[in-house]
């Protein structure tokens, strides 16, 4: 049968080098000489796969071990498929080019949730049965991760396995007792309970029943054993010094979405921003050193030949030793034509010193993320920055010859007025003002870009209570919107409302929606992620005809004593911190940061080395 | 790891400063999976298999410096090659050999560096470069068949291709491009080995000739399955160009 990676194949789709493997960095392992086989996907094309840092780490971290095979998949992009389809081509990992179906495991980062049709569809191409029920012992045990397992429930049914919260530790735990349990003769069923029972992070969704109130909300989840528990609470790596770090890494021929080192400084995010679930999930934050850093950026410059570094994280500025590292970074770096990027700026510790430290922002644009246009929407969501923060960025910016700023705005936050998007407006245009009043600015005119997203609640956000607005709310709202922003020296672009509606829907649902994503799979939904592929009323009719009222899921306000489906998860913060956030929100009253104060959102818990709770300290 | 304080490239102070920057040219295979990689790819990543290779790269001056990598012709993609050139600049004195030594650890696969050396003549010498193609006709015909029937096309005067440029689509009489053609078979295969134009501004590809044979033949079709090989450059007097 022909494979994916024949010539003659490959001729006739775009891209081949998507498919044609061969990188430098690849780790390329003999089957016959491990004992257990990893298939590890990216549910999007290759440029986008390739450009996650989760999957770099975690393709070392299973590769490292000696007995362990990891390989990549990615979804084949939409020509390839009808290339496959219409030749019966399974689809193959790329290393081997031996069919997904072949090995032990199955394992998707989910981290987006407009991803999960690839999902399916990459189960389908693999001519591996969609729902985890209709798979028994021989076909692989479908693994999934990432962000959006923190609600695993919309795709519970497809998966074997979940692994919650960070997987450097946990995954091959997880694989060492497979092969453990393989050689001792035992079945699938009695692996997936062992590892629910034993392994910290790990979830089996069909170990919990689940049962629904006769409103359609969630009453309970029971475990089907007493074993394992009722909660499953989600793994951290307690030292991130000490903790596997990727020396190399694969170096895509083709170009990719981010083509780079990415160095990631510390997990998790001090500042506690109502609708972010990021700066909630990876709580506590934990930081490495400037020394392991170092360390870690030269050997991989060593290695992969890459010439810009971009520091990761989710707010770059909060990082306690900065200025350590870019100075010792610089030290070399500029010797070596080796470029820095910060790419997670915040508008409160912007400064010049630092804008003329780093390459990303030697660009004619740079970008801040506001978030909302009055301070009191910006105090209901807890973003801690002002106005004058805002000028002060952009006065700095404009003074050193920017001409461009692009502006990060959500509309449909709780307790949105007309008088907020007003704001987002009214700040655009003093942004404009700034630039004529800012000594030394460019000679051309400026070009401020609003860019605005619909707030779309996610769990285990002090917002997860929260209603979304409804698609036509939104829409007016952009239209609204689009008729304040009258200046030609501003720009507006918003984010499509009916994309962050199905968002809404799977980021919020239950395990009921199984029946639609499978649906939408057997109607030929594939990369909803793309907007040209994304048909909003295709979904609508998917929801109706599989009886889902995406009203209840997406535009409903949460009872505050109702079970929620994610709460089988356990992510640190708890509930009582998220209701007490929601409140003040109401209140407009912020909370401080984690290191001005302990606002008790119970992270702790789960321990840390170097974390900068101060209940810790 | 690297301990504290090591030296970002451990060969820095190995290798003293050249008073000028000098030329080494690099001779490497484009095997395999590698055919499938764009020559834009292959450049953009050329400056990091370099890097990886430890090797003095020599930048240019101005607002944003760069390696200086030139190329001898690009290699269309699905085409392999096992003669593929390009010049580097360097600003230490690194011996051609330790160069070597460094691109095999730094490359990987189907992209084989074969020699390093100091040029002696210019990319422009450059005014042909022989194929191999091998394309096996399947079910369509014997490869007798096609051989002889390929060998009829080829011989058209004028015979005439859509080349896509820049400038848009435009029909090019090819029959001129090519020379010394040699058309057999080999169990299933009918080989063509032959020279085509590699001069600048009317450079053939294998793709070219591909095209003229399955719009008059249909073979090659889309699953037949056929290999190109880029097998040695010359200049106009027939010398291997290196």
């Amino acid at each position: 049968m022909m494979k994916m990676t024949d010539p003659a194949l490959l001729r006739s789709v775009s891209k081949p080098g998507r498919y044609a493997g061969g990188e430098f960095g690849q780790t390329v392992k003999d089957p016959a000489s491990v004992d257990a086989s990893f298939a590890f996907c990216f549910p999007d094309s290759y440029e986008i796969g390739m450009s996650n840092l989760g999957v770099r780490i975690l393709y070392g971290v299973l590769n490292r071990e000696e007995n362990i095979r990891c390989e990549r998949v990615f979804a084949p992009w939409t020509d390839m498929e009808d290339r496959m389809r219409e030749k019966g081509i399974l689809l193959c990992a790329h290393e081997s080019g031996e069919p997904v179906k072949d090995f032990d495991f199955l394992g998707f980062t989910l981290q987006y949730e407009m991803c999960y049709t690839n999902v399916l569809n990459v189960l389908e191409l693999s001519g591996i049965p969609l729902r985890a029920s209709e798979r028994d012992d021989s076909w692989p045990i479908v693994i999934g991760g990432g962000p959006c397992s923190y609600n695993p429930e919309p795709v519970a049914d497809f998966f074997d396995l979940f692994n919650i919260g960070e997987g450097e530790e946990m995954l091959p735990e997880i694989v060492r007792l497979y092969i453990r349990m393989k050689k001792e003769g035992a079945t699938k069923a009695e692996f997936l309970h062992e590892a629910a029972k034993t392994i910290e992070g790990v979830y089996v969704p069909s170990l919990y029943d689940v049962s629904y109130n006769p409103d359609g909300t969630v009453a309970a989840y029971e475990p089907v054993f007493d074993d394992i528990p009722r909660r499953v609470r989600k793994r951290i790596v307690a030292d991130l010094d000490t903790m596997y770090f990727p020396e190399s890494v694969v170096v895509p021929y083709i170009e990719c979405v981010q083509d780079r080192i990415m160095l990631e400084v510390f997990r998790g995010c001090i500042r506690g921003c109502r609708f972010c679930q990021a700066g909630m999930i990876y709580r506590p934050v934990r930081e490495k050193s400037p020394e392991t850093l170092m360390k870690q950026a030269k050997t991989l410059y060593q290695n992969t030949g890459y010439e810009e570094i971009s520091l990761s994280s989710l707010s770059i500025s909060d990082y306690t030793r900065l200025r350590e590292l870019t100075d010792g970074l610089i030290g070399w770096t500029e010797d070596k034509r080796v470029s820095l990027s910060l790419p997670s700026l915040r508008i409160d510790s912007f400064s010049k010193e630092l804008m003329d430290r780093v390459a990303s922002v030697r660009s004619s644009s740079i970008t801040f993320a506001p978030e909302a246009g009055t301070q009191r929407l910006r105090d209901v969501i807890n973003k801690n920055v002002t106005e004058e923060d805002l000028m002060r960025s952009a006065g700095i910016a404009f003074g050193s010859g920017k001409e461009q700023i692009k502006l990060y705005f959500m509309n449909g936050l709780p307790t949105e007025t007309e008088a907020d998007l007003d704001g987002i407006a009214d700040l655009a245009n003093r942004v404009v003002d700034e630039f004529y009043r800012t000594p030394g600015h460019g000679k051309r005119a400026p070009l401020v870009t609003v860019s605005v997203s619909c707030f779309v609640p996610k769990p285990f956000t002090p917002f997860q209570w929260e209603a979304q607005d409804t698609v036509g709310r939104l829409i007016e709202k952009n239209r609204y919107l689009a008729g304040k922003i009258t200046n030609r020296k501003v720009r507006y672009t918003h984010h499509d409302a009916c994309v962050s509606h199905v968002e809404a829907v799977l980021a919020l649902g239950d395990r009921r929606l199984s029946r639609a994503l499978e649906l939408a799979r057997r109607r030929g939904f594939r990369f909803d992620a793309w907007d040209e592929f994304f048909s909003y009323d295709r979904w609508m009719e998917v929801f109706a005809d599989s009886g889902i009222d995406t009203a209840f899921y997406a535009n409903r306000a949460r009872g505050e004593d109702e079970v929620l489906p994610w709460e089988i998860i356990d992510c640190g913060v708890t509930r009582e911190f998220l209701l007490r956030e929601k409140h003040r929100a109401y209140s407009g009253k912020t909370t401080p940061s984690c290191r001005e104060q302990c606002s008790g959102c119970g992270a702790v818990c789960l321990g840390g080395k170097d974390i900068c709770c101060p209940k810790m300290k | 790891m690297l301990p504290e304080n090591e030296m970002i490239n451990e060969h820095d102070g190995e290798y003293p400063s050249l008073p000028e920057p000098r030329t080494v040219r690099l001779r490497f295979e484009k095997t395999g999976s590698l055919q499938f990689i764009s020559h834009l790819d292959l450049q953009r990543s050329a400056a990091r298999i370099l890097t990886r290779a430890g090797i003095p790269l020599w930048y240019t001056k101005g607002f944003n410096p760069h390696p200086k990598l030139v190329f001898a012709m690009p290699l269309p993609i699905g085409c392999e090659s096992v003669c593929e050139l390009a010049d580097v600049r360097i600003d230490r004195d690194m011996d051609c050999g330790r160069i070597l030594d460094g691109l095999h650890r730094g490359s990987s696969g189907g992209l084989r560096f074969t020699e390093c050396y100091i040029p002696e003549r210019p990319f422009r010498d450059i005014a042909w470069a022989r194929y191999g193609i091998r394309i096996a006709p399947g079910e369509l015909m014997s490869p007798a068949g096609f051989a002889e029937k390929a060998a009829a096309v080829m011989s058209e005067k004028p015979l005439t291709v859509i080349k896509h440029g820049k400038s848009g689509d435009r029909l090019t009489d090819i029959s001129g491009m090519m020379k010394d053609i040699k058309i057999s078979c080999e169990g299933e295969e009918t080989l063509i080995d032959l020279f085509m134009s590699a001069t600048e501004g009317s450079t053939l590809s294998p793709a070219h000739l591909l095209g003229a044979l399955t719009s008059r033949l249909g073979v090659p079709g889309p699953d037949t399955g056929y290999s190109a090989m880029r097998v040695c450059m010359t200049d106009a007097e027939g010398i291997i160009f290196r």
